[in-house]
């Protein structure tokens, strides 16, 4: 996996991409314990005046596959991993790649969403293995509240939290 | 609950506090772990 970031942060110095945030399972696994995951998935943005995101993807492709790397279906294969890359869908995944903190792996740096943008989007995307992330964010006691709450006003999901709570939080009657 | 269950679940809870406090690097290994496992699994059912 460290060859696959490798070569997000050459895209990066190549412009290909403008930035990007590791999100998903594996941005969660940063924060929380090692979860099974056949891909990686990558939020992108594109530099400044990208032509379109379709046409944006198709220049990846194109730089990718031209230094030997892979497609499998819907993903592209970079150091072994399949990986998907994902432009925001909105403005919360596009904050979310922004925001996004640098760490190191080793002696390579990489991007990922932090905790609290990891559990909104999660929220907002709303499947049970989602729910079981959250409930495992809020176990970990890591999330910065005060930041979260910021994260779901900001992008009205004030709601679907309170109904989450009331769903997964709140003690069990039986 | 039964007292019986809350240890089995408090002894969960520590085993994923203990992983979740791994190194990234450490993480990663067994990222890649999970990941064979779960092609051979999936390779084994289409047998």
């Amino acid at each position: 996996m460290k060859d696959t970031f490798k070569v997000l942060n050459e895209m990066c110095a190549d412009g290909v991409i403008g930035t990007y945030a590791i999100g998903g399972a594996i941005g969660a696994t940063f924060y929380l314990e090692p979860f099974s995951t056949l891909d990686v998935d990558v939020f992108i943005l594109f530099g400044d005046n990208p032509p379109s995101p379709l046409l944006s993807l198709g220049s990846i492709y194109e730089y990718l596959l031209s230094r030997g790397h892979t497609v499998e279906g819907e993903y592209l294969i970079i150091g072994g991993w399949p990986v998907q890359f994902l432009p925001p869908v909105g403005p919360l995944e596009e904050e979310a790649i922004r925001n996004a903190a640098s760490h190191l792996v080793g002696e390579i740096p990489i991007r990922v969403m932090s905790a609290e943008h990891l559990t909104a989007i999660a929220l907002n995307t709303g499947r049970a293995k989602d729910f079981t992330r959250i409930l495992q964010f809020t176990e970990s006691g890591i999330l910065d509240s005060s930041r979260l709450d910021g994260i779901l006003t900001d992008h009205g999901l004030l709601d679907k939290w309170e109904k989450f709570g009331k769903r997964f939080l709140e003690p069990d009657e039986l | 609950m039964s007292e019986w269950m809350k240890r089995i679940l408090d002894s969960k809870r520590t085993f994923r506090s203990k992983l979740a406090s791994l190194p990234f690097e450490e993480k990663i290994k067994l990222l890649e772990m999970m990941r064979s496992r779960a092609l051979e699994i999936q390779t084994a059912k289409r047998i």
